[in-house]
């Protein structure tokens, strides 16, 4: 009975007490558990670990990176310059998307570094190449530069070319754009040249080319080869097959454009002279003079440029000598009368001006108005100013911040309007 | 009797584990309300403030599963930037506190806006070292990337440094730049690497023979004397003492896992819960790209790094590579399009093709100093609001005028003395290129800071006063010289009952001549759960040259329990405009 006693009383203050702490606890705990933010953010934070994910690429990514692995792809058959390499050649203009395989020869000097003030600088190349329209050329080239320290360099080449779709309209300036026809024209070359480069952008020298060309039936699908519309006898050069040439040239040189891949100042001068000489029949020699003349003049920042170039090429010869049509100067496509067809004139001379105002339209693309005259002649007499062809257009040219990428030029002449994409600069 | 006892025990034991079993269930129930309560409290409620406000800390270092690397690729980031426009809608800054601060984290750390930095302090920036321990520097590799000539060495000690080359045209230009610019990021609050101007001799190197690169022809091989030999002989321009000068930039600590989008947020960082684009430091970084003219300021330069701080695992965020800023563009003077126009306008690109020439850029016509150590910057054609980097930045573009207005405000601790200091860590040779790079800063920090301050109601630096009567400010813009004459200030107060998040309007307008108002007894709100209370002020300014003043600044104060503090800051902003 005690113990029960004892128990009851020992058990009901207890419980009391109890019953008190139990509400002030709750109360106490409840008003610690007022929110933080740093505990929102913590919960925000834990929850983002159940939906850890690995970062996905996007649609550009992807795309991008597929591009990227093209190009390296590209780099690696393209190969190393120096090393072997991919080559688009260096077939003449209308020839259509060249590919080919080259070698380069450069050894490095220095602790493997090439630098163009060191001595005795040797290269070689040898590269062969094909294109869209069947031309095809193969060619080495070997060049010592800085001989012994000096400012005597000396190079050698040595080229096979065939070109079986030559664009030929006739000879002179009147002839007429249906006339349009084409022949085949391969050529051995073999050339070696020295020259001298005793002060910055001056050069001269000189050298000798033996050259084999042969002219064959054209073999463009869309035009008679030029034997079917012309006469060929009344074609200078055109009969004989093979002949065997020697030129000898001399030639000066003058360039002081700031950036000759993409030139925005400066002036550019070049003369050059070559006496061919037939050594076949002796009806072939003939005297070639070339002047070239570039001059780029900045303004407003020089954010414009105007540009300016004449060409002018002069033949001459002895007696009943003539020139052949195929080494005569021609005027029309990319590069000179840009509202013509490639080589649409061809005569013994010929002249032609350019005039391009361009401005920066972004940091990447200039864009350029052009104007061009020009014409050919067969007498010297008759290069001037009088009856010149005209041709006019827009041209969009991109760019790196250093180099020349690629035009797109928009030329009108009165046979209309020729679209001209090209990766060569015009000048 | 026997019987009877026994039953009486019975009936006691009965009462006793009873009486056990209700308590255990009132304890269970106790038990239950507490889980609940504490489940519910993780809730966001409508409160407005939280005890803990505002937080100084945003603890964004949780401990993470290590991500895997993730690199950015260069166009993609271009592409995407210029002609996708990534990112969410334009609302406000979401990671600041309650006080329209940014807390440190990961991404920033409070220094100069503390007030606290010493020019020692700013000047020492984030070194912890003077540069490579002197002795014999091993060449270790050369890193791809970038557009710098540069090489990896590992000094006496064992740390790693990038030795960058200045171009040898511009012997000191990108070293200088990067430096000081460093100093001022670090300043600011960003992680920035440890970045020393040095002076270096070819006999101090020697190449690891386990080094490699990639040479000019692509192939992997072997770093050879000869190479060393040819980058400092060839790449760098070499002193009369024979030394070369170099950036020795330390590596930064941790695993590098990717570069930082300046939008959405990482998927396989927990940490990374704010969309980029709405971090305040990022959107604030626009001002003081603005004033430096650091036009690379896109992701490609910033870095992600794994790192183990504090027995914590977590990616910490570096903004890097600092060469193309100011008047340097690296490799070249900085272009004069830079800071200008993006690598591509549309519509300026269209003018520019069809108006044929006759409409220029008027940056095409900026004449700059002919100094070789400074490049092309200048201060008198810059315009803060013109500004833009190479190409579309997200954070940049949802910069608002909350986030101008935090920025411009950090800019005012950048004293003429502080970054006439700054600019002498480039160690510039030439006196007078060097007081021209300090006095463009100045005159460009100016134009940034009287711009930026006052795009909004510029009341800053509140404080309360007399045990909790008095609310006492600034006008940021005042006080920064961005504005003067005479201001009134418009005060309305209000009672805020924190839990509802409601207010209940406590007298009538008062206006003041003076940046001090008095809390009126009415304007506390009622106690919440944590046994504080708090008033509201909204705060118009009224000045005659600043119309845009006028929209209050709502200004929260709280008492807790006889201790004051200001809670909230909210600053009048507008939705940045998002091009689509």
């Amino acid at each position: 009975m005690a113990n029960v006693e004892l128990t009851n009383r020992r058990f009901t203050p207890r419980f009391i007490l109890a019953a008190l702490f139990v509400p002030l606890l709750c109360q106490s705990i409840l008003n610690a558990q007022v929110p933080g933010r740093a505990e929102l953010l913590a919960a925000e934070r834990e929850a983002k670990i159940e939906e850890v994910r690995q970062p996905e690429r996007t649609t550009i990514e992807r795309g991008m990176r597929a591009i990227e692995k093209v190009a390296s792809t590209y780099e690696n058959i393209k190969g190393r310059d120096p090393g072997l390499h991919y080559t688009t050649g260096n077939l003449p203009t209308g020839s259509g998307l060249g590919f080919g395989l080259g070698y380069t020869y450069r050894p490095m000097t220095k602790g493997g570094y090439s630098d163009p003030t060191l001595p005795n600088l040797f290269e070689f190349k040898i590269d062969a190449a094909y294109s869209t329209r069947k031309y095809y050329e193969g060619k080495a080239e070997i060049r010592l530069s800085n001989i012994a320290g000096s400012i005597f360099n000396i190079a050698g080449l040595a080229k096979y070319h065939e070109d079986p779709q030559e664009e030929f309209f006739g000879v002179g300036s009147q002839t007429d754009e249906r006339d349009r026809t084409d022949y085949l024209l391969r050529a051995f070359e073999g050339t070696t040249e020295a020259w001298l480069s005793p002060i910055k952008g001056f050069r001269a020298g000189g050298g000798a080319t033996y050259l084999t060309p042969s002219v064959g039936t054209g073999r463009d699908s869309r035009f008679a080869s030029v034997d079917k519309v012309f006469d060929p006898t009344t074609i200078a050069g055109f009969e004989g097959g093979k002949r065997n040439f020697l030129r000898a040239d001399a030639f000066i040189e003058y360039d002081r454009r700031d950036n000759p891949s993409y030139p925005r100042a400066g002036t550019y001068v070049r003369t050059k002279f070559s006496h061919y000489s037939d050594r076949d029949v002796d009806r072939f020699n003939f005297r070639r003079y070339e002047f070239d003349a570039q001059q780029y003049v900045p303004f407003h920042d020089g954010y414009k440029v105007l540009a300016i170039a004449s060409n002018v090429v002069l033949t001459d010869t002895n007696g009943n000598n003539t020139v052949p049509f195929y080494f005569m100067p021609d005027l029309g496509g990319r590069q000179r009368l840009r509202g013509f067809r490639e080589r649409r004139f061809r005569d013994r001379n010929s002249i032609v001006a350019t005039a391009e105002y361009r401005w920066e339209a972004w940091w990447a693309l200039d864009v350029a108005l052009f104007g061009e005259a020009g014409k050919v002649a067969a007498r010297r007499s008759d290069i001037n100013l009088k009856d010149l062809e005209g041709t006019y257009g827009i041209g969009f040219r991109f760019h790196s911040k250093k180099a020349f990428t690629f035009r797109l030029d928009i030329a009108r002449s009165r046979e209309g309007f020729l679209p001209i994409f090209s990766a060569q600069h015009v000048f | 009797m026997t019987q009877s006892t026994s039953q009486k025990r019975t009936r006691i034991v009965i009462r006793v584990y009873s009486r056990i079993l209700i308590l255990t269930l009132v304890f269970l129930g106790v038990a239950t309300l507490v889980t609940y309560a504490q489940h519910v409290t993780k809730q966001p409620d409508a409160r407005a403030f939280y005890p803990d406000d505002p937080l100084r800390v945003d603890r964004d270092r949780m401990t993470i599963i290590k991500p895997t690397e993730f690199p950015l690729y260069k166009d993609a980031d271009y592409l995407i930037n210029s002609f996708t426009h990534p990112g969410g809608d334009a609302g406000p800054a979401i990671n600041v506190n309650s006080v329209d601060e940014v807390p440190d984290s990961s991404w920033f750390t409070n220094r100069i806006g503390l007030g606290k930095m010493t020019i020692e302090d700013i000047v020492r920036g984030p070194d912890t070292t003077g540069g490579p321990a002197p002795g014999i520097w091993t060449v270790v590799g050369r890193p791809a990337g970038g557009i710098t000539p540069k090489f990896t060495i590992r000094d006496s000690t064992g740390q790693l440094y990038i030795f960058k080359l200045d171009p040898i045209h511009l012997p000191e230009l990108p070293s200088s730049v990067e430096v000081i610019s460093t100093k001022i990021f670090h300043a600011l609050g960003y992680n920035v690497p440890e970045d020393h101007v040095y002076y270096i001799k070819r006999s101090n190197l020697v190449v690891d023979p386990k080094a490699k690169w990639t040479d000019l022809r692509g192939r992997k091989r072997p770093i050879k004397e000869d190479d060393v030999n040819h980058w400092l002989s060839k790449m760098a321009r070499v002193r009369e003492d024979g030394t070369v000068r170099v950036l020795a930039s330390r590596y930064v600590p941790g695993q590098y896992v990717g570069e930082f989008k300046h939008h959405d947020t990482r998927p396989d960082d927990p940490n990374d819960i704010f969309p980029h684009e709405k971090r305040r430091e990022l959107r604030g970084y626009r001002v003081f790209a603005a004033w430096l003219n650091h036009d690379d300021s896109r992701s490609l330069n910033t870095f992600d790094t794994f790192v183990d701080e504090g027995g914590r695992q977590f990616i910490k965020h570096y903004l890097m590579d600092f060469g193309s800023n100011m008047g340097s563009g690296s490799t070249n003077v900085q272009e004069p399009r830079a800071g200008n126009e993006y690598y591509a306008d549309g519509s300026k690109l269209l003018e520019g093709v069809f108006t044929f020439g006759f409409w220029t850029r008027d940056w095409m016509h900026v004449k700059y100093p002919s100094y070789p150590a400074v490049g092309n910057f200048e201060s008198d054609f810059f315009e803060p609001w013109k500004w833009v980097p190479e190409y579309p930045n997200p954070a940049f573009d949802r910069m608002d005028e909350a986030d101008a207005f935090w920025a411009a405000n950090l800019l005012t601790y950048f004293t003429v003395d502080v970054i006439r200091a700054v600019v002498a860590t480039g160690k510039i040779s030439d006196p007078e290129a060097e007081a021209y790079l300090a006095r463009t800063l100045i005159a460009r920090r100016d134009k940034c800071i009287r711009y930026w301050i006052g795009r909004t109601n510029p009341l800053d630096r509140f404080e309360v006063t007399h045990e909790g009567t008095e609310v006492t400010f600034d006008n940021a813009a005042l006080r920064a010289g961005a504005a003067q004459g005479k201001v009134i200030y418009a005060v309305q107060w209000s009672a805020l009952d924190n839990l509802k998040n409601e207010e209940q309007r406590a007298g009538d307008l008062v206006e003041l001549g003076e940046p001090r108002v008095t809390i009126p007894a009415s304007a506390w709100g009622p106690r919440d759960d944590a046994n504080y209370r708090y008033a509201v002020a909204r705060i118009g300014t009224l000045h005659a040259d600043n119309p845009q003043w006028h929209k209050p600044v709502i200004l929260t104060v709280r008492d807790k329990g006889g201790v004051y503090d200001i809670v909230g800051i909210q600053r009048p902003r507008h939705d940045a405009k998002i091009k689509k």
